[in-house]
């Protein structure tokens, strides 16, 4: 398995460029930084340290404004994790500085990261620093690096393996943990094992915002010093089948599970997402309307409303009233485009899935859809090298159709669907599976990681621009976003 | 005309890595073949249907595996129907399970010694594309993804599955055991959906029809080869 620490940053496909002058920069100031240590344990005067430590915060921040910046110009993204490793080696307690200074919201789980944190901090009535994606303490420090230096709150979504780690140096109010499910199986730990590690964090954290209707977490959340029990109306369960505490198998009655063997249960929830898609709890009925698409973004919404509402101290309604008209930066997430150089500029929405439970999670979306299916697959390190999950994703579920394939593993993609009863289309790239499926109507496209970045690229050659209009299924007039991706 | 059944044991356990593919690839099979089949899911917390045509054996974690060779051992219908002589697939957690001993979560444990082969702790994980040549009329190549920490020592005079051209395998140059109907393998993939001939062994080993993959399931085969001979050849 590959070490954590050499675990590719989610950089968007940017490579990072051998040792260039930010590295040079930042070897100076280490060599700095190594004698004031001594000085420090020598228990000199403070007040000089401070300075050099504010010094050393603005050098970090100057430089990896100037790396993101490099990077935005040479077409290689937003650069936050690029900008976060240069910032990281010039201050290397960019993190714990920052817990210092700000509260702290941490989102993590397998699947709905992202999106949960774009919510939060949408939903936070302060100003907030945040990262989208690059979830390792790089992508962190850069975000933090670059972010308003005057704000008050961070909200983080952190990669699972990370978050010991992280919660050590930001001391977070609330920690949110959605769900954990499989993911990546070449390199990430097993569910269990990644489940322990999160619940190392238990000590740095107030609170844990936590999905009560997942095993894996609970048994893992039952270690914080108080928990927030969220239920969504549905959950990802089959990798939790066999009891996370004691291995013997859990059953569901009523809707809700428990272990016979060791009487793990599952908690009674605080929030609840109800039969009618809205959010249920002390404070009554509350309304999600604003949530991106599909009932598990009514979860991640509600899992943020109640973040929020514990860090600011506020009830829960107040801040999910700001939901309906937030802008939400979903990077692409649940957007539809109108792709104006192709004729009649057809309509695509972009949804991100990479594992089986992300698959389950859209198949309700998916089944509604009218019109073309484009799938795409690819198997960069990103993704996991081997994307055999897709064997375990419930593509049964969809009415047979015709779905266009694409990506670096289309050939194993095609075959999955031919076996769940599908007709798999061929195409030679991205835009020409986008061309194909918009002769049935406005096209769905789902895409693993780096393949969504390559979906984003190729509708940007096709000139796409965001689209506002999509009528009913597909509540796009919700999702605000900011201008096409590059 | 009654339905194959294809069981897929204990799910719940050893259903980690995606090989229940293998089960839904040998319905493919037989629905290609207009044979009606079922595909069960055979949960640990209930008795393993006897009446089975061909098993399905994954891949689990530590815990589970040590679980699923208890309940195993305790059910007794795995060594009946192996005694009988129909065939049995074997992934990864499964193979060593089926063996005489294994290793997980630090110590060693009872197989239900099914297969001739004792696994111990590996020094490195294993992880990445497999490329084996098949002691078994399949075919130029075997080919999977491999993810274990075990190694797995043959008995002397047992017959591998494949020799190992690319990647680990058992350990020791080879991959996976033959022994009458049970096949034993590291490779995922999942393996049937990589190895079209490999389920026509099983097939043809149950006494049903096989008439061959699906020109996707040919493709998918040659593809995944290609891609590692390729890998191979620009390193």
């Amino acid at each position: 398995m590959v070490p954590p620490q050499q675990r590719p940053l989610h950089s968007q496909g940017a490579g990072f460029p051998p040792a260039g002058s930010f590295y040079v920069v930042a070897t100076t100031v280490l060599a700095a930084r190594g004698g004031e240590q001594s000085e420090e344990c020598d228990g000199s005067s403070s007040t000089s340290l401070d300075l050099v430590e504010r010094l050393r915060g603005r050098l970090a921040s100057a430089v990896a404004q100037g790396v993101a910046l490099g990077a935005r110009l040479s077409g290689r993204g937003a650069g936050t994790a690029l900008s976060g490793r240069a910032a990281l080696a010039i201050e290397p307690h960019i993190l714990e500085q920052a817990g210092r200074r700000l509260t702290t919201l941490l989102v993590t789980g397998t699947n709905g990261k992202s999106t949960t944190t774009a919510l939060a901090a949408a939903l936070a009535s302060e100003p907030t620093v945040s990262n989208r994606g690059a979830n390792l303490p790089f992508g962190i420090a850069g975000a933090l690096a670059r972010g308003d230096p005057h704000a008050r709150l961070g909200v983080f979504e952190v990669d699972e393996a990370y978050v010991p780690a992280v919660a050590a140096a930001l001391k977070p109010a609330v920690l949110v943990w959605l769900n954990l499910s499989r993911d990546q199986l070449d390199r990430a730990l097993e569910v269990r094992r990644l489940a322990q590690r999160i619940a190392e964090s238990a000590p740095h954290v107030d609170v844990v915002v936590a999905n009560a209707a997942d095993p894996v977490v609970v048994a893992g959340a039952l270690h914080f010093r108080r928990q927030l029990w969220v239920r969504p109306r549905e959950t990802w369960t089959r990798d939790a089948s066999a009891c996370p505490r004691c291995g013997e198998a859990i059953d569901v009655e009523g809707g809700s599970w428990r272990c016979g063997a060791c009487g793990l249960a599952e908690p009674p929830a605080s929030w609840w997402i109800g039969d009618d898609g809205e959010a249920h709890g002390p404070e009554g009925r509350v309304s999600l309307r604003g949530a991106p698409p599909g009932s598990f973004n009514a979860f991640n919404a509600l899992c943020a409303g109640v973040a929020v509402a514990t860090v600011e101290g506020r009830s829960v309604s107040s801040v999910l009233a700001r939901l309906e008209g937030a802008r939400l930066d979903l990077e692409g997430r649940f957007s539809t485009w109108r792709l104006t150089r192709l004729r009649g500029a057809p309509r695509v929405s972009t949804v991100l899935a990479k594992n089986p439970a992300g698959v389950d999670a859209l198949v309700e979306l998916l089944e509604a859809w009218r019109g073309g299916m484009v799938a795409v697959l690819n198997d960069r390190v990103a993704d996991g090298r081997d994307p055999s999950w897709i064997w375990d994703a419930p593509w049964e579920r969809l009415q047979p159709r015709s779905i266009v394939v694409g990506g670096t593993r289309a050939a194993d993609l095609a075959l999955r669907l031919e076996v769940a009863g599908h007709e798999p289309v061929d195409a030679r790239s991205i835009g020409e599976a986008v061309e194909l499926a918009s002769a049935h109507g406005p096209v769905i496209v789902v895409a693993n990681y780096t393949a969504f970045w390559d979906v984003q690229r190729s509708l940007a050659r096709l000139g796409a621009v965001i689209d506002r209009t999509a009528p009913g299924s597909w509540p796009t007039e919700r999702v605000a976003l900011g201008a096409t991706r590059r | 005309m009654n339905p194959a059944r294809i069981v897929v044991v204990y799910p719940d356990l050893l259903g980690t890595y995606a090989d229940r593919g293998n089960a839904l690839m040998l319905a493919h099979a037989l629905r290609r073949a207009h044979h009606p089949v079922e595909v069960v899911d055979a949960r640990a917390d209930g008795p393993l249907p006897r009446d089975g045509a061909i098993y399905i054996v994954g891949g689990g974690e530590d815990a589970p595996q040590v679980l699923a060779a208890r309940r195993l051992a305790l059910d007794g219908a795995l060594s009946e129907v192996v005694s009988a002589g129909r065939p049995v697939l074997a992934v990864c957690a499964g193979l060593q399970l089926l063996g005489r001993s294994f290793v997980a979560a630090g110590r060693e444990h009872e197989g239900l010694g099914l297969l001739p082969v004792r696994s111990v702790g590996g020094g490195q994980r294993a992880v990445g594309d497999v490329l084996s040549s098949p002691t078994l009329p399949l075919g130029a190549y075997l080919s999977g993804f491999e993810n274990h920490w075990g190694r797995t020592e043959l008995e002397e005079g047992a017959q591998p599955l494949g020799r190992v051209l690319v990647g680990v395998g058992n350990g020791g140059g080879v991959d996976g055991v033959v022994c009458g109907s049970i096949i034993g393998t590291y490779l995922h993939g999942p393996v049937l959906a990589r190895n079209p001939a490999l389920a026509g062994w099983l097939l043809t080993r149950a006494g049903l029809p096989w008439v061959g993959p699906s020109a996707r399931w040919a493709a998918l085969q040659r593809a995944r080869v290609g891609a590692i001979i390729d890998y191979r050849s620009s390193e």
